[in-house]
């Protein structure tokens, strides 16, 4: 992959310059959190944080959005997407993971035309990070990205080493290229001690091997309606989730009760009605069987159907949790109960 | 960046449709004879039994039913809509000539195919009807490609038989076998079974080559199976068309998941074994 540097002193300039001709979106401050966010000449671009309250997601998969309008008489028309060129700054590796996951579930198949106009216009710039006490990215091995940037910064101290995923990203190089620098042996040198230090760092540890596998097996284990005493199902864990997709459709009715939109919003399998059909029958009626159907999806489910698992260990469902469940411990538990039947 | 090179059709857009004909069934169940208003869609519009459409009533949403007609009988479009929601009740406000939109079909269907040369057994209960109406019609218009067909369905009650008519003019058919129960009835205008559609297996001889088409209520399912597995019916020969809640149909929106399977891509016909694989399925 070829690599340039970019000295840290030109980051907010290359900024500046990226802002002319892109709509761009950058990490700022949001109140307590940080929160990916249109940027403007006076942003505060923070360029050291763990985690956006919301993933990236929310940019090609809105919580909410219109898919059609309809009125009698003229059927259902598509709204119109925008093809703004956008970039989208400061993504981690496990949120640029996430829009992998995604990119299986809306273009794999049926192509879902809303996502795909979304991600089209999307140039990804993403950026290193050091662990805190919720990540657990190393262990999803998803601290790492080889493809789907277009640029990944790395922070060195005073420079950023700048892998370049594409030929769009090449270009942004190419239209800035007073900014850069050629990459030096030093740097190299730096960009592996960094590896080396950062993924000592990680304090939170999954142990995937063989997960899915004890996952089928401990279906009818008693801890999910015992972690469920706690879970409030308030759905927060998928909100925030990099990779959780659901959504429901519905039908909005304009004034005068006839026109109106066809809409899609962000739901959540741990909300009781989620598996709800006419006539009353509920599919999932027990919280712990929905708090299993969350973690079943991401770690067994998704391996089945994708080969790979769902979580990118981005650390928000339990960062976030209303009700402090860490979800690594969940796990973690689970497979203490499969040794300890065998030593029982 | 994700550049795709060809502009695909939004796979949510409905196609507009107009209803023609709206019969009533039961007091709470009409069929709806629809059509495609485009030519050339009403055209390429090819289905299989056990296959479903969205069907979008403007400002109401979209729910997914399965198509009753048979596509051996083209032309219009038959759907058999119970009123247990906001949609179906909407649905059930309209009248002939009013326009309603769908997509699909959707799902995998009853595997027809599979089924040729075999004993054919269909179980239905209640609006369970609806998309094994289609299997059925499906194999009378082959009848050659099937050996014994034999229907089972099982209503509330006399008010809630579904096509009775039908039933009865198929009931003359001398190559096809239909028993019919109610849960509840007075045998003094109901001259036949009273009981639960289960217990009509004790009537039927099961051939080692029969296949097993069932749809049943969400909770009926594990003991219909039961029975086929005590009538030595293998578990990959049984077919369940199942129930779940669907907004999108294409596998997208995650709604309809059992496992790894998503009800609306992957079924919404599942085979016993895939239900003994996925420990939520029925």
């Amino acid at each position: 992959m070829r690599t340039v540097v970019l000295p840290g002193s030109n980051l907010e300039e290359f900024l500046a310059r990226l802002a002319v001709g892109h709509e761009l979106i950058v990490p700022q401050k949001s109140g307590a959190s940080i929160s990916f966010a249109a940027y403007d000449p006076s942003s505060e671009v923070v360029v050291e944080y763990q985690r956006t309250l919301l993933p990236p997601k929310k940019f090609f998969l809105p919580p909410e959005e219109a898919l059609f309008d309809f009125a009698p008489g003229e059927g259902f028309r598509q709204k119109p997407t925008s093809s703004e060129r956008r970039i989208l700054f400061g993504l981690h590796p496990c949120d640029i993971h996430g829009l992998r996951r995604l990119d299986q579930v809306f273009l794999e198949g049926y192509v879902d035309t809303y996502y795909q106009a979304q991600r089209d216009r999307t140039l990804i710039i993403g950026l290193s990070c050091l662990p805190d006490e919720m990540c657990f990215c190393n262990s999803m091995g998803t601290d790492l990205v080889t493809d789907h940037f277009d640029l990944f910064l790395t922070d060195l101290g005073d420079n950023y080493l700048v892998e370049i995923g594409s030929t769009e990203g090449n270009d942004l190089i190419l239209d800035n290229e007073d900014l850069f620098a050629e990459t030096s042996d030093i740097l190299l040198r730096k960009y592996k001690v960094f590896l080396a230090t950062r993924s000592n760092l990680f304090e939170q540890k999954l142990d995937t091997s063989g997960l899915s596998n004890i996952l089928a097996l401990e279906w009818d284990s008693s801890h999910w309606e015992e972690t469920a005493k706690d879970c409030l199902a308030c759905g927060r864990c998928s909100m925030t989730c990099p990779t959780c997709y659901c959504f429901t459709i519905f039908d909005e009715v304009n004034l005068d009760g006839a026109s109106g939109s066809r809409c899609r919003r962000w739901t959540s399998c741990l909300y009781k009605n989620y598996a709800l059909v006419a006539g009353g029958h509920n599919f999932r009626p027990s919280r712990g069987a929905r708090l299993r159907q969350r973690i079943m999806h991401k770690h067994k489910d998704s391996v089945e159907r994708h080969g790979i698992s769902a979580c990118v260990g981005c650390g928000r469902c339990q960062a976030h949790c209303a009700a402090g469940i860490n979800f690594c411990q969940v796990l973690t538990s689970l497979r203490g109960e499969s040794s300890e039947s065998i030593v029982g | 960046m994700n550049q795709s090179l060809a502009k695909v059709q939004n796979p949510y857009q409905p196609s507009r449709a107009k209803i023609v004909d709206i019969r009533d069934l039961t007091p709470d169940t009409r069929l709806f004879q629809v059509m495609l208003i485009d030519p050339k869609e009403r055209e390429q519009f090819t289905y299989r039994p056990g296959q479903f459409c969205q069907i979008s009533v403007m400002g109401t949403g979209e729910i997914p039913i399965s198509i009753s007609s048979s596509p051996t009988r083209p032309g219009l479009l038959e759907f058999c809509i119970r009123k247990v929601g906001r949609s179906t009740s909407s649905l059930h406000r309209l009248v002939p000539t009013d326009e309603i939109g769908i997509r699909g079909p959707y799902g995998n269907g009853f595997p027809v195919e599979y089924m040729q040369g075999k004993d054919v057994l269909i179980i239905a209960g209640g609006v369970g009807l609806a998309p094994v109406r289609s299997l059925l019609y499906y194999i009378l218009d082959n009848r050659d490609q099937f050996n014994q067909v034999t229907l089972l369905y099982g209503a509330r009650s006399l008010q809630d038989v579904l096509f009775p008519a039908e039933l009865q003019t198929l009931e003359q058919h001398r190559d096809l076998n239909i028993l019919v129960t109610l849960d509840r009835g007075d045998t003094s205008v109901w001259p036949y079974r009273v009981g639960l559609v289960t217990e009509l297996f004790s009537e039927i001889e099961v051939a080692k080559n029969t296949v097993a088409a069932v749809c049943v209520p969400p909770v009926a399912y594990k003991f219909v199976t039961k029975e086929l597995l005590a009538k030595k019916v293998a578990g990959e020969d049984i077919f369940m068309s199942l129930e779940r809640k669907m907004h999108c149909g294409i596998g997208k929106c995650g709604c309809c998941a059992v496992g790894s399977k998503y009800c609306c891509q992957d079924g919404p016909v599942f085979s016993y074994w895939d239900a003994l694989n996925l420990p939520d399925m029925i």
